[in-house]
């Protein structure tokens, strides 16, 4: 901290070419050639791990989001040891006042690290998109599809970045090698937080990318800032402080905003859901006026079904084989009674983004409604469904045309995997086909049933 | 001292006081992963191998973080020249932070350690400790060696973080010797002595690591960490750490192949042996003996590697005979031949080659009947049963291609100081062919020898209560010790709670207090640590423990009995000859089966001659051979079962050729043989003579005994099919000398609707008692008979008994009888009979008259109609969603008449010609 500034009317060097020099300083070092195969080989086992036994599957929705699951997991862990070393590469090799005093300046320096080190991380997690896409071709043969891996892939890359900027702004100022261990145990710890109903700290879920990812380089920018100044004390106010405040402001906007929108603070106090779980098994109710959450498409409103029964599907995003499942019924709900019933898909899950994912993968185009995932409670439709549990196994339910809930049974039955699956096509296509023979019959009778209810009801006001 | 107080004072103040992050991680994460622990495991469910376990990974990964920045303060603080250069002993420098950080990690993991004893009260905590120390070294020094190299801790975190993952995950899979938890892996696996040596492999491996490692980095410390590197700056630069790293992942995966090899030749693989039933044997798989299935699996998987060099050619070629199942196997060659060559090879495989070669000389693809597959050569077994002229039958089982080449391996393999496994196994073997041939004094003998000899095997565990029977009460106590001592705790436990038991109903006090006393050792879980560790197969504790808890549990009662050798009550002796052309066969094994025997316990051919004669059912619908219960047609197994628990009444024949029964008690009897057909030299020219009736015994007073009708096997009658004078197939045959009539039969492949092939060739019968009877003719007097429609059983709506269908198998069957109806001979070859082809024709359908016909046809419309209504209606109800099922109305209500549905046309029931079965006489 106490090094002198960099001499003045030396050449500066860009910060393209530090940066393009940090990042070939990486692809040399053999540590960053460790993480690249590890990555590569989690993404290429994933894809393998998904056909244990099962000859033949759906590649689209089960692979994807396994391996976005696995490197979620892996390279958030994984990073900061590349980028602490990086950061800490004078210091180990005790050469840090022979650079520092050096041009270029502190602050193009330190950015410079900074993004070589992102860099670097980009192509790791570009090659293993392309492991896993090479596994999936080797695997699945021409069935593959290269789409799911490739986004599942790229959903990957905010949260490295705000490990990556947690990571380099604690390597700045933190000189030991336990960097990555406290990074490790920052992560775990707001794991452990996320669990209590705060969903807002899972920087892995969809909606949250953008804030935490500003936050990340905010950290960062902030970082170098403060390095620069120590550095430099003659700077008052370096602009990599400001900018990185302005960025953490920016990230704790994004982020209040994106909770709110999806209620992250707390799941508890989620109104939009609220009229959902009004009804009933029994009594008869108005269908809710209140829009739906949408993970794809517009807010849905069940009044758009007005005087009709509506199919209710759901699947946790969780198990992501459900999708498909629930994809079948939908085709064969098309197929068959589409004028005479509402059908409505519903994800389980904490993340809209990742359920729209798994739905696209799956073949659901129309609109998906999404309610959150939760520990011991339900929300939304799946409290009126009485759910105790997230479905693992994709379930549906009517809601009759007069609010009532009836008939929730499992859609599929898994018997070989007993908890997940996956959804075998010819699985798919069998419940294709039972769901065109056994659908027709579901309208009249929820409708007579419906009109039951009405006449008992009106024969218990006579009576009285 | 004070010198050396100082200067692990000045060392600890290095490392620690101004990184205090050195410390806090390790200790968050040993914090972490005890508080985890705590919440998630129950007291219950808490085993001293999870503690082991943790202090080997764990403690490892502490020590892993520890290590990684020995040396780095100085090279932090610039001052590493400064340090470095001066005349130091770099070795005590780092022995001294070694120290330090080993005292850390120890103190950590104490700590962890003694919280688990406190909550759960069994830790294990010094054997936690000495299992774990070699793997904390090991680890720690792998981060130190990296972190120098590349002057980053971080960088030795990091790459010491991903080999920890490794090692600690599937590591273990690929090479056991420098599994990380070697320890606890074996802790919580079975006991035997080659995993007790692979665990002292396991820690002397890491320990030798350890002192490599250390001798390296004060190395080169005493040089400054001067190196000079060859880097000829070209792109070929990384071809020279890559080979080298090639050549480690090789070697890595060699030494790993080598010690599973080692430990799959030398162990007691757990669950591993059940009593043999050979009729049931496993077929197709990769390895017959139960003790080899660790090889099998191993050969799977790396039957590729150049295992000959260390080992000798033997180890590849019971690799690639044993690895990979049937198909790949004959991708890689003849398994028997690479069985051959590696039972002739000397090492650690042989007696493994030997044992898998005698299985499959004696199993061969598993022992099942005859299919005609085979040739008419192949060696068989026969079961032959003769009751009356009309009661006969003959069932015929497949065993393996050298039965007496397979006896004598393993004889080989028991001579050679087999393990406890392989013992057993060829012990079983032996024991399965005794029992095979009614041998049941021989089955007897031999698996008491397996108790005695290999009590540590499962199988002993299973046969103890047998083998025990006939000692006195002392040396039953000793045997059932000895047992019990080598047996996995469930077993143990169920040991001990009898012998107390028994001990206390000899009066032996003592004996059944001490035995009370270690079963509740075992139970209490005083031995735990002791129990999990010397139990032979409870792979799984708390699976060991519920099985001892369990209420329903089947506890002996009893010692199981021996069965008597001499019969109850009055008895005769009883002598038979067995004769082949009029030559005596020696060995062969005769048995006098009791009539009034229950009906489970009956011949199943037998069995099913009184469902024939009791049922009014079509022949169709009558169960065929092995129908009533079994796993395939013609079945000796519960013959041989219900033989076994009356031996007295098995015989085997002399030199003479004479069996003799030392006492049969009175009643009457069939007559059941069971020889090998190489025993009688030419069985596809032989054939039996049906008996004239069943046997009375009865109360001998002369005290000479019972002599009876000889048993013989006669030149068949030779048959010839031809077509006849109207197109008509036809049969011939030679004239038999004193033979008034014949009786004539076909039967059919298609006649039997179960596995027909099977039970036509595996067995066959007289036609009163086969279910495969297509057409009969009785009282033909002369050498010749057409295939004449009114012969066919019927009735026409049968249609492979009411014609014949080209493309199906037939065979002729022609017995010769004299004046007084006695057989004199029959055509059916002891071997497999020779098929022939007939062509299409529906025999009694083209007899019937325009009206039949189409009430035929109408009837095969009705029948076409219920199969569309009963497939829907199973498509209805087969239904693999729950929640759409539920939308399809119930099964009543699907039932019921439809509107406007087209009315089936009731056909009453018609009757055509047909004979039925061949009239019987009573039994």
């Amino acid at each position: 901290m106490s090094s002198p500034p960099a001499s003045a009317g030396a050449p500066e060097v860009s910060l393209v070419e530090l940066t393009s020099f940090e990042a070939r300083f990486h692809l040399r070092s053999p540590a960053y050639w460790i993480l690249t195969g590890l990555s590569c080989s989690i993404a290429a086992a994933t894809v393998v791990l998904q056909t244990r036994g099962f000859p033949v599957l759906l590649p689209g929705p089960v692979v994807g989001d396994a391996l976005r699951g696995s490197l979620q997991i892996a390279l958030p862990l994984l990073a900061p040891f590349l980028v602490c070393a990086a950061v800490q590469r004078e210091e180990r090799l005790g050469v840090q006042e022979l650079v520092l005093t050096k041009p270029p300046s502190s602050q193009t320096l330190a950015w410079a690290r900074l993004l070589g080190a992102l860099l670097a991380l980009l192509l790791t997690v570009g090659a293993a998109i392309l492991c896993g896409w090479v596994a999936q071709i080797l695997v699945f043969g021409q069935g593959y599809s290269p789409a799911p891996v490739l986004i599942a892939g790229l959903r990957v890359l905010p949260s490295v970045l705000f490990v990556t900027g947690l990571s380099f702004a604690a390597a700045l100022f933190v000189h030991t090698p336990m960097v990555p261990g406290l990074v490790a145990i920052t992560e775990l710890g707001l794991l452990t937080a996320s669990q209590f109903l705060m969903p807002v700290l899972r920087h892995s879920l969809t909606q949250y990318h953008l804030p935490y990812s500003l936050l990340g380089l905010g950290i960062a920018a902030l970082g170098i800032g403060a390095w620069q100044r120590g550095r430099e004390p003659l700077v008052r106010l370096p602009a990599s402080r400001a900018l990185g405040a302005a960025l953490i402001v920016a990230g704790l906007w994004t982020l209040q905003s994106a909770g709110r929108q999806w209620n992250g603070f707390n799941l508890m106090a989620d109104r939009r859901l609220a009229p959902f779980e009004k009804l009933t098994l029994r009594r008869p109710r108005p269908l809710p006026e209140a829009p739906h959450p949408a993970a794809l498409g517009p807010p849905i409103r069940l009044t758009q079904w007005r005087g009709r029964p509506i199919l209710v599907a759901f699947w946790s995003a969780s198990f992501p084989y459900g999708a498909a499942a629930v994809s079948a019924l939908g085709r064969a709900w098309r197929d068959t009674c589409s004028e005479d019933m509402g059908f409505l898909p519903v994800c389980i899950s904490s993340d809209p983004s990742r359920a729209a994912d798994q739905a696209r993968a799956a073949g659901l185009n129309g609109p998906i409604a999404v309610t959150p995932d939760w520990e011991d409670e339900a929300f939304g439709l799946p409290f009126s469904f009485r759910f105790e549990t997230p479905p693992y196994v994709p379930t549906a339910g009517f809601i009759g045309p007069d609010g009532v809930v009836s008939l929730r049974a499992p859609l599929v039955q898994y018997p070989f995997m007993g908890v997940a699956g996956p959804c075998h096509p010819e699985w798919a296509r069998q419940l294709y086909e039972e769901a065109r023979l056994a659908l027709p019959r579901a309208p009249q009778r929820l409708l007579e049933e419906a009109r039951l209810r009405e006449q008992m009801a009106e024969d218990q006001g006579v009576g009285r | 001292m004070r010198d050396l107080a100082r200067y692990l004072r000045y060392n600890l103040g290095i490392l620690y006081r101004k990184d205090l992050l050195l410390l806090v991680i390790p200790t968050a994460l040993v914090g972490l992963v005890g508080a985890w622990t705590w919440s998630v495991i129950e007291g219950d469910a808490w085993h001293p191998s999870i503690a082991v376990a943790q202090s080997e990974s764990l403690g490892s990964l502490v020590a892993l973080f520890l290590f990684a920045g020995l040396l780095d303060p100085e090279t932090r603080h610039g001052a590493r020249e400064l340090v470095f250069s001066k005349p130091h002993p770099m070795g005590l420098l780092l022995g001294v932070r070694m120290g330090i950080a080993l005292s850390a990690a120890g103190a950590l993991m104490l700590t962890l350690l003694l919280f688990y004893q406190r909550n759960y009260g069994d830790a294990c905590v010094g054997d936690a400790l000495r299992l774990g120390l070699p793997s904390w070294l090991a680890m720690g020094l792998v981060s130190f060696t990296i972190g120098q190299r590349t002057r980053s801790a971080v960088g030795g975190i990091s790459a010491s973080l991903v080999l920890w993952l490794w090692l600690v995950s599937a590591g273990a899979v690929f090479n056991p010797v420098l599994n990380l938890v070697g320890g606890a892996t074996s802790a919580s696996l079975p006991y035997d002595a080659s995993l007790a040596a692979l665990l002292r492999a396991n820690k002397a491996s890491q320990l030798l690591l350890t002192a490599l490692l250390f001798l390296m980095g004060a190395r080169r410390l005493l040089h400054n960490g001067a190196e000079v590197q060859a880097n000829s700056g070209g792109p070929l630069r990384w071809l020279a750490p890559a080979g080298k790293w090639l050549v480690v992942a090789v070697v890595y995966l060699w030494t790993g192949a080598l010690a599973h090899y080692l430990v799959a030749c030398y162990s007691n693989p757990p669950d591993a042996l059940r009593g043999l039933d050979l009729e049931a044997a496993p077929f197709g798989a990769a390895a017959l003996a139960p003790s080899n299935w660790a090889l099998s699996q191993l050969g799977d998987v790396c039957k590729m590697l150049p295992m000959a060099w260390p080992l000798g050619p033997g180890a590849s070629d019971l690799l690639k005979a044993l690895g990979g199942g049937e198909m790949r196997v004959g991708a890689m060659g003849d398994p028997t031949e690479l069985l051959e060559s590696a039972a002739a090879a000397p090492g650690p495989g042989q007696r493994p080659a030997r044992l898998e070669l005698a299985y499959r000389l004696a199993v061969g693809a598993g022992v099942g009947p005859y299919r005609g597959r085979q040739g008419a050569s192949t060696a068989v077994w026969l079961t032959i049963g003769l009751a009356d002229p009309d009661r006969w039958w003959i069932a015929r089982l497949v065993p393996g291609p050298n039965v007496p080449r397979a006896e004598q391996l393993c004889e080989q393999v028991l001579r050679s100081k087999p393990t406890e496994a392989q013992g057993a196994d060829a012990l079983n073997l032996l024991a399965a062919l005794a029992h095979q041939r009614w041998q049941f004094d021989r089955e007897w003998s031999l698996n008491r020898r397996l108790v005695e000899q290999f009590p540590g095997s499962a199988r002993a565990g299973e046969l103890v209560w047998q083998a025990a029977d006939g000692l006195r009460p002392q040396a039953v106590a000793v045997l059932f010790v000895r047992v019990a001592e080598r047996q996995p705790l469930a077993s143990r436990l169920q040991i001990y709670s009898f012998l107390a038991r028994y001990r206390r109903s000899v009066g032996d006090r003592g004996g059944a207090e001490e035995s009370q006393r270690k079963q509740r050792e075992a139970w209490e879980g005083r031995e735990r640590w002791r129990a999990a560790k010397s139990s032979n197969r409870s792979s799984n504790w708390m699976a060991s423990e519920r099985i001892g808890a369990a209420p329903g549990v089947p506890m002996h009662d009893a010692l199981t009995p021996r069965a008597a050798e001499q019969a109850p009550g009055p008895t005769c002796p009883v002598t038979a000859a067995v004769l082949a052309r009029g030559r005596p066969i020696p060995g062969v094994g005769v048995a006098l089966f009791p009539l009034g025997i229950r009906r489970s316990e009956a011949p199943r051919a037998l069995v099913n001659g009184w469902d024939r004669a009791s049922s009014s059912a079509p022949v169709s619908e009558v169960p065929g051979p092995g129908g009533v219960e079994g796993s395939h047609p013609w079945g000796q197994a519960g013959t041989d079962s219900s033989l076994s628990r009356h031996p007295y009444l098995v015989a085997h024949t002399d030199a003479g050729g004479i069996a003799r029964w030392r006492g049969v008690p009175a009643g009457r009897y069939i007559l059941l043989v069971r020889l090998e057909s190489r025993q009688l030299g030419d069985p596809a020219n032989l054939s039996l003579v049906p008996p004239q009736g069943p046997v009375t015994v009865h109360p001998d007073r002369s005290g000479q005994g019972i002599r009876l009708p000889a048993i013989r096997f006669e030149p068949r009658i030779r048959l010839t099919s031809s077509a006849g004078p109207q197109g008509l197939p036809q049969i011939r045959w030679t004239e038999v000398p004193g033979a008034a009539t014949y009786r004539v039969s076909l039967r059919c492949s298609d006649a039997w609707p179960l596995d027909s092939l099977g039970a036509a060739i595996g067995g066959t019968a007289s036609p009163c008692l086969a279910h495969d009877l297509v057409w009969w003719r009785n009282d033909v007097r002369g050498p010749s008979s057409a295939l004449l429609p009114e012969g066919f059983v019927g009735p026409s709506l049968d249609l492979a008994r009411s014609g014949t269908t080209e493309g199906a198998a037939y065979w002729w069957c022609v017995e010769a009888k004299d004046a007084a109806g006695q057989s004199l001979a029959i055509s059916e070859p002891l071997s497999a009979p020779r098929p022939v082809r007939m062509p299409s024709w529906q025999a009694i359908a083209q007899l019937g008259k325009a009206k039949e016909q189409m009430a035929l046809r109408e009837a095969a419309a009705r029948h076409a109609a219920d199969s569309s209504a009963e497939d829907e209606e199973r498509e209805m109800s087969a239904f693999s969603s729950p929640f759409l099922e539920a939308l399809m109305p119930p099964k009543a209500e699907a039932a019921a008449p439809r509107r406007g549905a087209a009315r089936i046309l009731k056909v009453p029931p018609m009757e055509f010609p047909g004979r039925g079965l061949p009239p019987r006489g009573p039994l």
